[in-house]
């Protein structure tokens, strides 16, 4: 009989008994044991780190900047995602799946932050490059459907980083609908979930100081909604005060914001992107089924 | 209804992939980021002629697919969907159930790791399981898992035998959870499963328990007999039977030790090592220990299958 698998509110914080001879026994064997226990996360891999751990990635960060901005960071996110997770049932999940998970739990808050955090800064990393990428046609077919061309997508893109005051990502996403958007999120913001921890919104920009209607809030509600359909995320820009504060200086965000523009990895950016296959070829090939 | 997984893995009850990955990623169906209420309307056909893109990526008519849901879904579970760390190696039981072991891959972390050395309390052993005892720990027994080792590959190697030649395997697992292995098992083999409990007297008395059947003839190939069944056939008798809980099953192993079916057993330190012609002592009350021993036994046997239908191909 093993333990049923509950997504309770309070996960148990206890290693799950393999043998229902001796529950009591084995509680008790992991309170007396010295033993080391591998930590369930740990700090992935990227593709580029040999260079970039020596170099840095070129024009956005240096060796140092790369140090903070990945190294030291993710692994501190990493172990204090471990110290809240381990040994719960959160242990073996992906941070996206944490996430999610904990998104509307508020006792669940530093959980969701460093899960939600760990995916996003992986997710930036993965996203650059230290040589220039020439944006593919599968993504240049779909700029001109939401902006005018792929310099007025930079111009966008970067002004909404831009005037993002505080720390937080700026993503570019598919809509349901195929249309390229972009979304920023504050903090450890998430574009996945049904939007409880999108953080997409800065108080002070809210017209509802000296703006009290309750038809026209009604209104915004319904069209605006407090869920979200889903959305694809392309890529994502890291906004956090700490990725440009070693090279660029604390009032350096422009200047950086358009190095990263140079650095992005579009084929990265279009491996994202979901392809559709209308002549009925089949893209994963299903084991057969013994 | 909200699912709080943005990805749930392959579980058998998911009525639909796309409907989690479209709840869990959100639920509202008019909400900002698809319908765009207070961004600047995009139009429908590219501002560019010049461009040459006559379409919009999505037809109006031909939107996105189940199918190009699903494997987009997919994709996305492989890739963008485990990006933030790397998790360590755990235990999947989905995984472990689907796809078990083979006797070639026995070692004794295997065994250790699902919990196969832990015998029951020491006042209740039977003594006849002395010789598979390695000592004392806070008051249970521990198994040798040595000897278990051995001992699944001596019955890896019977399962493998019996198929070989063509005989029936019955699969016996009465306790919550050993249904799934013991159906996959069986699959493997060919064979036929139970796990339920065994009707006394299905093999003694089996013109009345299981007579009204009709009996299936293959080949060698495992073909069926293009005449078909057999109508009013005796019963068949099982040619091995393995058992995964002998305490509870005594009736259905006293059975086959008074017509001559040999047996195979998980026998933890209470159970009794002969009522089974080959026991494997280990830890009866582990769901994922019995699980393996089962897994790797369904193993053997697919390959004792496989061996002889090729054998039976080669030869025609």
């Amino acid at each position: 009989m093993s333990l049923p698998f509950i997504f309770a509110r309070r996960a148990p914080r206890v290693l799950p008994s393999f043998t229902n001879a001796t529950p009591h026994l084995m509680q008790q064997w992991r309170r007396n044991s010295t033993m080391h226990i591998a930590p369930p996360q740990s700090v992935p891999p990227l593709n580029n780190i040999g260079i970039w751990a020596e170099e840095g990635v070129k024009g956005v960060f240096s060796k140092r900047a790369f140090d903070t901005a990945w190294t030291n960071y993710q692994r501190g996110l990493v172990d204090n995602l471990n110290r809240l997770i381990g040994g719960t049932e959160y242990a073996n999940m992906t941070p996206l799946d944490i996430a999610v998970v904990s998104a509307r739990q508020a006792d669940l808050a530093a959980v969701f932050n460093y899960a939600s955090q760990a995916h996003n800064n992986h997710f930036f990393f993965e996203g650059l490059s230290s040589s220039k990428v020439p944006v593919p046609e599968s993504i240049m077919t779909r700029i001109p459907f939401g902006f005018a061309s792929e310099q007025a997508l930079r111009t966008e893109l970067l002004t909404t980083a831009s005037k993002m005051f505080g720390n937080g990502w700026v993503w570019l996403v598919l809509d349901q609908n195929r249309y390229l958007r972009i979304l920023c999120t504050y903090n450890a913001g998430t574009p996945y979930g049904a939007a409880y921890r999108r953080q997409d919104t800065d108080l002070n920009t809210r017209e509802t100081l000296g703006d009290v209607n309750a038809m026209t809030d009604s209104i915004r509600q319904s069209t605006q909604g407090s869920n979200s359909n889903w959305a694809i995320p392309l890529l994502n820009i890291n906004c956090w005060e700490h990725a440009w504060l070693e090279d660029f200086g604390i009032n350096g965000k422009d200047r950086y914001l358009e190095a990263v523009w140079e650095a992005i990895d579009w084929n990265v950016v279009a491996s994202r992107c979901p392809v559709l296959y209308r002549d009925g070829t089949p893209s994963l090939r299903r084991p057969f089924s013994r | 209804m909200i699912i709080r997984r943005a990805l749930i893995r392959g579980s058998r009850l998911m009525q639909s992939p796309l409907r989690s990955f479209v709840r869990g990623l959100g639920t509202h169906p008019q909400s900002d980021l698809s319908q765009g209420k207070h961004l600047p309307e995009h139009s429908q056909t590219p501002g560019n002629p010049e461009n040459g893109f006559k379409k919009r990526p999505i037809d109006e008519g031909n939107p996105m697919t189940l199918k190009d849901e699903f494997e987009m879904l997919q994709k996305f579970r492989k890739s963008t969907g485990t990006l933030g760390t790397r998790i360590a190696p755990h235990y999947k039981p989905h995984a472990a159930a689907a796809h078990p072991p083979a006797p070639q891959d026995i070692t004794l972390e295997l065994l250790l790791a699902a919990g196969a050395h832990l015998g029951h309390s020491t006042s209740l052993w039977n003594p006849g399981n002395q010789r598979y005892i390695f000592g004392i720990r806070q008051g249970i027994h521990i198994i040798s898992l040595e000897q278990t080792a051995a001992h699944l590959r001596r019955a890896a190697k019977v399962v493998e035998g019996v198929a070989r030649n063509g005989g029936l395997v019955l699969f016996v697992g009465s306790r919550q959870g050993q249904d799934r292995c013991v159906v996959e098992a069986a699959k493997r083999a060919g064979g036929c499963h139970l796990f339920e409990k065994w009707v006394p007297g299905t093999i003694t008395n089996g013109s009345r328990i299981v007579g009204a059947g009709a009996v299936i003839e293959k080949d060698f190939s495992d073909r069926e007999n293009p005449k078909g069944p057999i109508e009013n056939a005796d019963p068949i008798r099982p040619d091995l039977v393995v058992c995964l809980n002998p305490l509870e099953n005594y009736i259905m192993l006293h059975e086959c030790a008074s017509t001559n079916i040999p047996t195979i057993g998980v026998i933890d330190t209470d159970a009794d090592p002969t009522w089974v012609t080959y026991p494997i002592p280990a830890n009866d009350d582990s769901l994922r220990c019995t699980q393996l021993i089962a897994g790797i036994l369904g193993r053997a046997a697919e390959a004792g299958r496989l061996a002889r239908i090729a054998k039976a191909e080669t030869q025609l």
